[in-house]
C-alpha cells in the first residue's frame, strides 16, 4: 500500500514537474505563489479584515471566533508538523528523483507539508463560517500547496497529508473553543468594551 | 535581524492599513477612515494594499531560505503581529484626529467597534472609560 502510494506520489510530482521550464512565465507565477510569504500574508489580511468588516454586532462576534480559531488551527497545526518531524523523515523529492527545482532547497522533512497545514489551517477556520470568503482561502492554499509540487520541493502527499492535518487540528480547536465558554465570548466581551472588537 | 524583516515590515504595515480601510468603508465605521467618503476610502484602502505587495514582491518572489537571511515561521508570524498591531495603532491615532470634533453632552457610545460608526476612537473610548468611572463611583456610593 504504501509503496503504491509512493508510485502515485513520483508519478504524479515528475508529471508536474514536468511542465516546469516550458513557459518561464508559469514557473515565476509559481515560484511566487510557492513564496514563504505571498499566501501566509493573504490569508492573514484576510482574518484581520474579517475581525472587522461584518456589519451587525451577531455576525461580527461570530466572525471573530471564526478568526481566533483559524489562528489557534494554523498555529496547532504548525506545532503538530514540528513534533511530526522528530518521528517521520522523508526526504525532499529532489533528493531522490531529477527535478527541476524551481525554489530553494529545503532542509527539514518533506512530509507533512508545513505551508500545507499552516495555509489550510487558515482557510478551513474560515470556511466554517463564512464559505464564500472560505472557498477563496482554501483556493489560495491549495494553490499554495500546487505551486510547492510544481517547483519540486513536496510530494503530492507532503501537501494532502499536511492540508488533512490542519483539517483536523482546526476542527479539535473549534471543538475545545467551545467546550471553553464563555472564555472565548468573555475575552471578546473585555476587548469590545475598549472598542477594539 | 535580516534586512527582510525590514521589508517585510513595510509590506505588512501598508497591506493591513489598506485592509482595515477597506473593512472599515465596508462596515460603515466612520470613525475609521481617513477620508470623508466610505468609496473613496475603499479606493485608498485597494491602494495601499496594491503598494505593500508591490513594495515587497517587486524584486522577485523573496525565495531565500532562513539559513541566508529569510524568515522563518516564528519571525514571520511576530513581525506580522507587530507590523498589523503598528498599522491598526497608526489608523485609531490618526483617525481620532482627523475626525475628531465636539461630541453631544448626553453621547453614549455603543459597545465594541459598532460606536465607531458615529466618532473617532479615542473621544469613544474617553467618554466610555468617563462613563464607566462615573458608573463605578455611583455603585461604591450605594
Amino acid at each position: 500500500m504504501v509503496e503504491r502510494v509512493q508510485n502515485l506520489d513520483a508519478h504524479l510530482i515528475l508529471w508536474l514537474n514536468g511542465w516546469a521550464g516550458r513557459w518561464p512565465w508559469v514557473d515565476r507565477l509559481a515560484q511566487y505563489l510557492a513564496s514563504d510569504y505571498l499566501v501566509p500574508v493573504s490569508l492573514a489580511l484576510i482574518l484581520l479584515g474579517l475581525w472587522i468588516a461584518p456589519r451587525e454586532r451577531a455576525s461580527r462576534e461570530r466572525h471573530q471566533k471564526a478568526v481566533l480559531r483559524s489562528l489557534l488551527g494554523a498555529g496547532g497545526s504548525s506545532l503538530a508538523v514540528l513534533i511530526l518531524n522528530q518521528y517521520l523523515y522523508r526526504p525532499r523529492p529532489f533528493h531522490i528523483y531529477e527535478v527541476r527545482l524551481l525554489f530553494y532547497p529545503p532542509t527539514d522533512p518533506s512530509f507533512p507539508s508545513n505551508a500545507a497545514a499552516v495555509g489550510f489551517g487558515m482557510a478551513f477556520g474560515i470556511a466554517l463560517t463564512n464559505r464564500p470568503l472560505g472557498a477563496l482561502a482554501l483556493a489560495l492554499a491549495s494553490l499554495w500547496g500546487l505551486a510547492r509540487v510544481y517547483t519540486g520541493v513536496h510530494y503530492p502527499s507532503d501537501v494532502l497529508g499536511g492540508a488533512l492535518l490542519a483539517i483536523t487540528i482546526t476542527s479539535l480547536m473549534a471543538l475545545a473553543l467551545r467546550l471553553a465558554e464563555p472564555l472565548p465570548s468573555l475575552l471578546l466581551r473585555a476587548a469590545r468594551i475598549l472598542h477594539l472588537a | 535581524m535580516p534586512a527582510l524583516a525590514g521589508d517585510y515590515f513595510v509590506f505588512v504595515f501598508l497591506a493591513s492599513l489598506g485592509v482595515v480601510q477597506i473593512a472599515a468603508a465596508y462596515a460603515g465605521l466612520r470613525g475609521l477612515l481617513f477620508l470623508r467618503g466610505r468609496c473613496s476610502s475603499a479606493l485608498l484602502g485597494v491602494g495601499l494594499l496594491a503598494l505593500g505587495f508591490t513594495w515587497f514582491f517587486a524584486p522577485g518572489p523573496r525565495l531565500i531560505p532562513d539559513t541566508q537571511g529569510g524568515l522563518n515561521g516564528n519571525v514571520q508570524a511576530l513581525v506580522f503581529t507587530l507590523a498589523a498591531g503598528s498599522a491598526l495603532l497608526f489608523t485609531l491615532l490618526v483617525t481620532s484626529v482627523v475626525n475628531a470634533r465636539p461630541l453631544p453632552p448626553h453621547f453614549t457610545p455603543s459597545e465594541g467597534l459598532e460606536a465607531l460608526r458615529e466618532a473617532p476612537y479615542l473621544q469613544t473610548l474617553g467618554r466610555s472609560l468617563a462613563l464607566w468611572w462615573r458608573g463605578s463611583k455611583t455603585w461604591t456610593r450605594t
